[in-house]
């Protein structure tokens, strides 16, 4: 058990150091020269190799990696090249909103899938199935933008629920914060349901035909308790892994609908870096999310061990 | 006294008829042997015993029990006589159980579902049952995968005589173990029909079996039930032509013709040891090795009909994975033709040829027969004959094997297990090799198609001369299509020469008890 564990740990570390020299030389080769870019087109060759020195620039490719990393160890990401303010809490202030949100939008998407997916699993063939299955197929194929929009129009138009976007933070309360973040979670979180309501779905009835839960059925247990006590536990494998992936995409990837509901998320604060060749930017963000997805499949990786005895034993 | 009567119990699954109108009873404290070939419908009539037919079935007939049609009972009622009053042991105890929970857990299941003591009771209750399946010194904490198979099929036993049932029903409960393992799992079955008083309905295709342990005896066929008795009168009678027929499958002898042997060696293998790295390595150690092979050497000459017996575990498929270059050895040399075999060399591959278990598993589902049968020919490279003789030289080969000429445009899942063993067969003469290696080729079969391809296998190798290595844990198969053969046990050769003298005098004791646990037919006094 702790040999897997370190194992895990080992490659969790290993992950984190290739991404980082990934991340560096990507944004390395990329064009264009964030002091020329500062300075604009009619800039002088000596005031932008001034800029460029000041930046940092001009040194080593080697010494710059080191400096971000330690940087980064020590949670001082640079300074912006754009905004000359502290990256550190510009990325601190949207990972307040960006981290609740895909937290939030998680936990729906997880309350909704797991339930409908045990149920359509267990009316398998029947008609209670066939409309998980149906509204599924609905979810998978609407975009979230689109659920976004019409959620304001009923939501925040017409019955006033919820205010139709903007993020006042989370200094007049937790209530407010949740509820400016409502709206916007359920657009996140519905096309992940129907994914994760599937996987539930397919993973749950694949071990219901499993010789063991025959063998349950012998000792005498019904057909839920079935499901319950044995095949659930036996089919979350595979609903966790999509779990973890999907924790990293909503981190991430809530770009379109921060616009939708205009929140100052990590996703456009990415967006913007990169139209503004805001570099150092761009790699702290890139990073720090690389690592929030690193993490989270460790932590998958740990969980799996708590479910499966088989991975406990060191022998595999 | 009569326990359970069936009345004319019918099974369709899809609107297919499994069963057709079958009826018996069962008596207190017997055995009843339900046996017949594969698609007999044996194991769906069980199921439809438990109430635990698969989705889409439709049953009709009268099942009483206990005062109750258990064709007609609800659901819930059904679900407080499983486990208590009748419960079921299945094949595969591999897979029959939960993976997730430890053995205890699910031992206890069977206690807490029909509240059958009280909490602080529970541990007692399945310690007593674990001891009385013979698992004495297993810890109730341990996952079914710290369990060798013959201790889950006790595990799973457990589970079903735990409350003292009326009825066991056992599906093949040792065809999946090891002749010394089934052995032992038959007394254990035995005592509780004799010691507990359980009634035991046993499925299984092995008529010695039946033979040996059952009170009574049905043999089905596509779903009727042919012929039933007591086994001794049944047996001795012969009444039913299908049940001589399967008889005399099971115990025909085959005379193998003699092969003329050269005396140049084919295939030698030279003190050949075998180590694989258990998967616990560190970061920094190297982890320990375990020996799979151990100093094993053995030639076969050409012509020569060789057999390797042991149980699983004992490095048979290690050995022939290593023959086939696909593993490499850690210390000793294998030599085909007076050249080394190893992982690099691979033009000994034109020379010898597998034949596997599971002629399903082992053919590609989406390509059609006639390339399946070519496939060795890519191995030949550029030696490879040309595409019309190779269609020509397919189709001889599906004679030779007693298949239809219009089987190349057919695929692998229309044909039969026996007919998709001959597919193999022929595939692995195409290239016309001088050694064929036979790995359990026949043990997935029925014993009628066994004996078939058994047959077939000695005619051609009459016919061409060849070589063969057959591996099977099986003494009778071993019996009838070697003439020498070897006995291997935890890696190590522990027996080897002619087979008749090791079948009838065996100077080993693990060879002793394999010949022993084998189930034998009693003397029926035929003529």
């Amino acid at each position: 058990m702790i040999k897997y564990f370190f194992r895990r740990l080992f490659t969790f570390v290993l992950s984190l150091a290739l991404a980082s020299i990934v991340i560096f030389s990507l944004v390395e080769i990329a064009p264009g020269d964030p002091a020329s870019f500062m300075l604009g087109i009619n800039a002088q060759p000596d005031t932008i190799a001034a800029l460029r020195s000041e930046l940092g620039l001009d040194q080593p490719k080697i010494n710059r990696y080191f400096d971000w990393i330690g940087g980064m160890l020590t949670g001082d990401f640079g300074i912006s090249y754009t905004y000359r303010t502290n990256v550190t809490e510009m990325v601190g202030d949207r990972l307040w909103v960006s981290l609740p949100l895909a937290i939030y939008a998680l936990f729906l998407s997880t309350v909704i899938a797991i339930p409908t997916g045990i149920y359509a699993a267990a009316k398998r063939g029947k008609t209670g199935d066939f409309a998980v299955i149906s509204a599924t197929q609905l979810g998978i194929a609407i975009p979230n933008f689109w659920f976004a929009i019409i959620l304001v129009g009923i939501f925040a138009i017409k019955l006033q629920w919820f205010s139709a976007g903007g993020f006042s933070g989370w200094k007049d309360g937790l209530f407010n914060g949740i509820t400016s973040l409502t709206l916007p979670a359920i657009a996140l979180a519905l096309p992940q349901a129907a994914i994760l309501s599937r996987v539930m779905r397919s993973a749950l009835i694949e071990t219901l035909g499993e010789d063991y839960i025959r063998t349950a059925r012998a000792k005498g247990l019904s057909s839920s308790q079935t499901i319950w006590t044995h095949a659930l536990r036996n089919a979350l494998i595979p609903v966790l892994t999509i779990i973890g992936l999907q924790f990293s995409f909503l981190l991430a990837g809530a770009i379109i609908i921060e616009q939708v509901f205009y929140l100052p998320g990590l996703g456009r604060l990415v967006f913007q870096a990169i139209t503004q060749r805001d570099l150092i930017v761009v790699e702290s963000v890139v990073m720090l999310l690389v690592f929030a997805v690193i993490l989270v499949n460790f932590i998958v990786d740990i969980t799996y061990m708590l479910v499966d005895p088989r991975l406990r034993q060191d022998s595999i | 006294m009569t326990l359970l009567s069936v009345r004319n119990l019918s099974v369709a699954i899809h609107e297919k008829p499994i069963v057709k109108d079958i009826s018996f009873n069962l008596g207190a404290g017997e055995i009843l042997a339900l046996t017949g070939e594969s698609g007999s419908g044996k194991s769906i009539s069980a199921l439809a015993l438990m109430g635990l037919l698969p989705l889409g079935s439709k049953k009709g007939g009268i099942i009483n029990f206990d005062g109750n049609d258990l064709n007609k009972i609800s659901e819930n009622k059904f679900c407080k006589l499983r486990g208590k009053k009748i419960s079921m042991v299945f094949q595969e105890p591999m897979t029959a159980l939960n993976p997730l929970k430890n053995i205890g857990r699910q031992i206890s299941e069977t206690l807490v579902q029909h509240k059958a003591c009280a909490p602080h009771e529970l541990k007692n209750r399945v310690r007593n049952t674990m001891d009385r399946v013979g698992l004495s010194g297993i810890d109730p904490s341990r996952f079914p995968h710290q369990l060798s198979g013959g201790q889950r099929q006790r595990v799973v036993i457990a589970m079903a005589v735990c409350l003292e049932p009326s009825i066991l029903i056992a599906d093949e409960p040792t065809t999946a173990l090891d002749v010394t393992t089934q052995a032992k799992i038959l007394e254990l079955l035995k005592k509780f029909a004799e010691q507990d008083g359980i009634s035991i309905i046993l499925i299984t295709h092995d008529l010695a079996i039946v033979a040996n342990i059952a009170n009574y005896l049905i043999l089905m066929k596509e779903g009727i039930l042919v012929d039933q008795g007591e086994p001794k009168k049944v047996f001795r009678d012969l009444a039913h032509p299908y049940t001589k027929k399967l008889f005399s499958a099971s115990s025909q002898k085959l005379i193998l013709k003699e092969n003329e042997i050269s005396k140049g060696k084919l295939l030698e293998v030279n003190s050949v040891s075998v180590n694989y790295k258990s998967h616990n390595r560190g970061l920094f150690s190297k982890g320990t090795s375990i020996e799979a092979v151990s100093d094993v050497s053995f030639d076969i000459k050409r012509g020569e009909r060789l057999g390797l017996v042991g149980e699983s575990g004992s490095g048979k498929s290690t050995l022939t994975r290593t023959i086939l270059g696909l593993q490499s050895t850690s210390s000793g040399y294998i030599e085909f033709e007076g050249k080394k075999i190893s992982k690099d060399n691979r033009s000994f591959k034109k020379n010898i040829q597998v034949v596997f278990q599971d002629p399903y598993g082992s053919f590609n589902p989406r390509h059609k027969v006639e390339r399946l049968i070519a496939e060795p020919f890519f191995a030949l490279g550029k030696e490879a004959p040309h595409e019309t003789e190779q269609k020509s030289i397919v189709k001889e080969m599906l004679e030779e094997v007693g298949l239809p000429l219009n089987s190349t445009e057919k695929y692998i899942h229309e044909f039969s297990g026996g007919q998709r063993q001959r597919i193999a067969i022929a595939r692995a003469l195409v290239i016309k090799p001088k050694l064929i290696i036979f790995d359990e080729a026949v043990s997935a079969l029925d014993l009628s198609i066994r004996n078939q391809i058994l047959k077939l296998i000695s005619d051609l190798t009459e016919r061409h001369g060849l070589s063969y290595l057959f591996i099977s844990h099986d003494l009778t198969v071993i019996e009838n299509i070697t003439e020498k053969c070897l006995v291997m046990k935890n890696g190590k050769i522990v027996e080897q020469g002619q087979t008749k003298q090791i079948l009838n005098d065996p100077r080993n004791e693990y060879t002793h008890s394999l010949i022993d646990a084998a189930p034998k037919f009693p003397e029926f006094g035929h003529a």
